[in-house]
């Protein structure tokens, strides 16, 4: 019992120091930016906006409260449901590169977003920025709808083999719909706006759309945390699960459905935002075990403090001036994908 | 708590299964099989490649629903059970089930409380005697802490009985469980399973292994039974000839109490 104890000790304390430096480092991170405030400042601006009272200048409280908060919330909330989501199709599918677009949700909302970025088709008088969210979220629906639809033809239930190869020939074809129209009707920047679109941005986060963020990060966590247990019994495979008790074909269903709507939704805010899905479950792993309990929790943590640093340093690093933060990720998660396969054990 | 404490059931159940047909596609796997497993005693399910030995395990042990026929588990309908007490009542130990991930032998094993536990599983018990019980039970207590990935092939498959064993069934069913195992493994692992007096079906490939730890035995050939009784009146020579084109007869053994399988050499061609 004393080591299994230790090991759950081990992770709790893991996904508690996680979650200690995010809270800490957010504070250097809002402290962060083309205009530097310092930390005591940050403190003094989130002490008035919560009642404490204090003094603060119209300029900080813009900067602290309305620019970076809701960004560097949303980068929390995006970075646990990528994690979330990664850790889960993971598990599910038992493929150590499942991520969170794996079911053509990336692919799909590129088309929604392409579709009104270059083609100029308006949403019911919308904005241009909520235009695209909408279109890329009701673009990821439709991969996953198409995806789904190909993985269960035939009634034998939603085989995660099946399922990979219709979410690659969903992407390769939202692929070829996003390059035909960039190609022919793109104008002046138009591919440039796009590649940036799929590098993912947190540059247009303001309140109302971290909010939904954060929602989904909620509702992520408390959902796929009730099937933590269950994706354990996944650990041999189906039909193992099957034997445990586990209503396999149903599980899937929620999980995969689950997954895709919350990553659809974070995609539609923020664009497709590679590698933190992927990486961090495999980082989080060998230091809190393989119970999902664990790995679900510290994912979560992991992923909220890869990418609010990775955004921090997207918007600090070049003056003036975006660096894509979906190749910040990609840049960290990398080699560190790489380190980590090197010494895994084989089975 | 001793391994006599683990049995929940009140009694060792019959397994029944009457009239099971499965197609796939065209082909016909299972073909109005009938298979009864005596209460408490171990059943080999022996027959050549592909004769459909792990579709029939699938669906004794409720995870497969055939085109027609039922499961009875006593008196009750393995289908008519939810997964949670189904898998209460039936454990599978499949065949070769390994994975990349690295939990510790007393994570695997603690596996088997699952359907004894709620969706969040806060509540009540988490089963930890249980599972400490059964480690002792196959002998794995000392490798608690390990990783599965490692073990031994022996140590693998306790492991895996382990887990079933902590669903505390009343029906075992075995898929090739000495697959892989060395003799010393092979000989271990069904003597422990025999000693467990659980109603016992196990698919096996070697049938010297049928004659020293099974009571029963049911044969099928292309997806029929091809005969079922008491291993010695079962395996007959022309039986063994039929289904597995050898020359081959259980005989009496010269020194020990119990039958053993003798053969000539010689092989058909184009079996």
């Amino acid at each position: 019992m004393s080591v299994a104890r230790l090991a759950a000790g081990r992770a709790v304390v893991v996904v508690t120091l996680t979650a200690a430096a995010l809270v800490a480092s957010a504070a250097v991170a809002l402290s962060l930016g083309s205009v530097d405030v310092p930390v005591a400042r940050v403190l003094a601006v989130l002490l008035r906006r919560l009642g404490a009272g204090g003094e603060v200048t119209v300029l900080e409280d813009q900067l602290v409260w309305q620019l970076r908060l809701p960004r560097v919330m949303g980068a929390i909330a995006a970075g646990a449901v990528l994690a979330l989501c990664g850790a889960v199709l993971q598990s599910l599918t038992r493929n150590d590169l499942a991520d969170p677009f794996l079911l053509g949700v990336s692919s799909g909302a590129t088309v929604g977003a392409v579709t009104i970025m270059v083609l100029g088709i308006g949403v019911g008088g919308l904005v241009a920025s909520a235009a695209v969210s909408v279109a890329a979220f009701a673009g990821a629906l439709a991969a996953l709808a198409v995806v789904l639809v190909i993985a269960s033809a035939g009634g034998r239930g939603l085989s995660p083999h099946r399922t990979v190869l219709a979410g690659v020939a969903v992407a390769y074809l939202c692929s070829a719909y996003t390059s035909v129209v960039v190609i022919m009707h793109g104008e002046g920047d138009a591919a440039r706006r796009v590649l940036s679109w799929t590098l993912g941005s947190l540059a247009g986060l303001r309140w109302d759309s971290t909010l939904v963020l954060l929602g989904a990060a909620l509702v992520a966590l408390v959902w796929f945390f009730a099937y933590a247990e269950r994706l354990d019994a996944f650990t041999f495979g189906e039909v193992s699960a099957q034997s445990l008790g586990v209503p396999v074909t149903s599980t899937r269903w929620v999980l995969m459905v689950g997954t895709a709507v919350v990553t659809a939704t974070t995609v539609a805010y923020v664009g497709v935002i590679g590698f933190v899905g992927l990486v961090v479950p495999h980082l989080v792993r060998p230091l809190v075990g393989n119970r999902h309990r664990a790995v679900l929790l510290a994912s979560a943590a992991g992923g909220s403090l890869l990418l609010m640093w990775a955004d921090t340093a997207a918007r600090s690093l070049v003056d003036r001036q975006e660096v894509p933060v979906g190749a910040l990720t990609a840049l960290l998660g990398a080699p560190v994908l790489v380190w980590l396969m090197a010494r895994r054990p084989r089975a | 708590m001793t391994h006599r404490d683990l049995c929940v059931h009140s009694s060792t159940p019959d397994l029944r299964a009457s009239g099971i047909v499965v197609r796939l596609g065209v082909d016909v796997v299972l073909d109005d099989v009938d298979v009864l497993a005596r209460g408490g005693r171990v059943t080999a399910l022996l027959g050549p490649n592909g004769s459909g030995k792990t579709t029939l395990l699938h669906v004794l042990a409720g995870l497969r629903k055939p085109d027609r026929g039922t499961v009875l588990v006593g008196d009750v309908a393995i289908r008519s059970l939810s997964h949670r007490r189904r898998a209460q009542t039936v454990a599978l130990v499949e065949q070769h089930a390994t994975t990349t991930t690295d939990l510790t032998v007393r994570q695997v094993v603690a596996l088997g409380r699952l359907p004894h536990r709620r969706m969040l599983g806060a509540r009540g018990d988490s089963g930890a005697e249980v599972v400490d019980t059964v480690m002792d039970l196959v002998g794995l207590t000392h490798l608690a802490d390990r990783g599965w990935t490692t073990l031994s092939g022996g140590e693998r498959q306790r492991a895996h009985l382990a887990r079933t064993l902590a669903q505390q069934p009343a029906v075992l069913l075995l898929d090739e469980p000495t697959n892989h195992l060395d003799l010393g493994q092979q000989l271990r692992f069904l003597a422990l399973a025999r000693d467990l007096g659980l109603t016992t079906v196990a698919a096996l490939h070697d049938l010297e292994l049928a004659t020293a730890f099974c009571d029963d035995v049911v044969v099928l050939n292309h997806g029929r039974v091809h005969g079922q009784g008491p291993v010695t009146s079962t395996l007959t020579a022309s039986l063994l000839r039929e289904v597995y084109h050898v020359d081959a007869s259980l005989d009496p053994h010269p020194r020990l109490d119990r039958h053993h399988l003798v053969w000539d050499g010689h092989v058909e061609e184009n079996s």
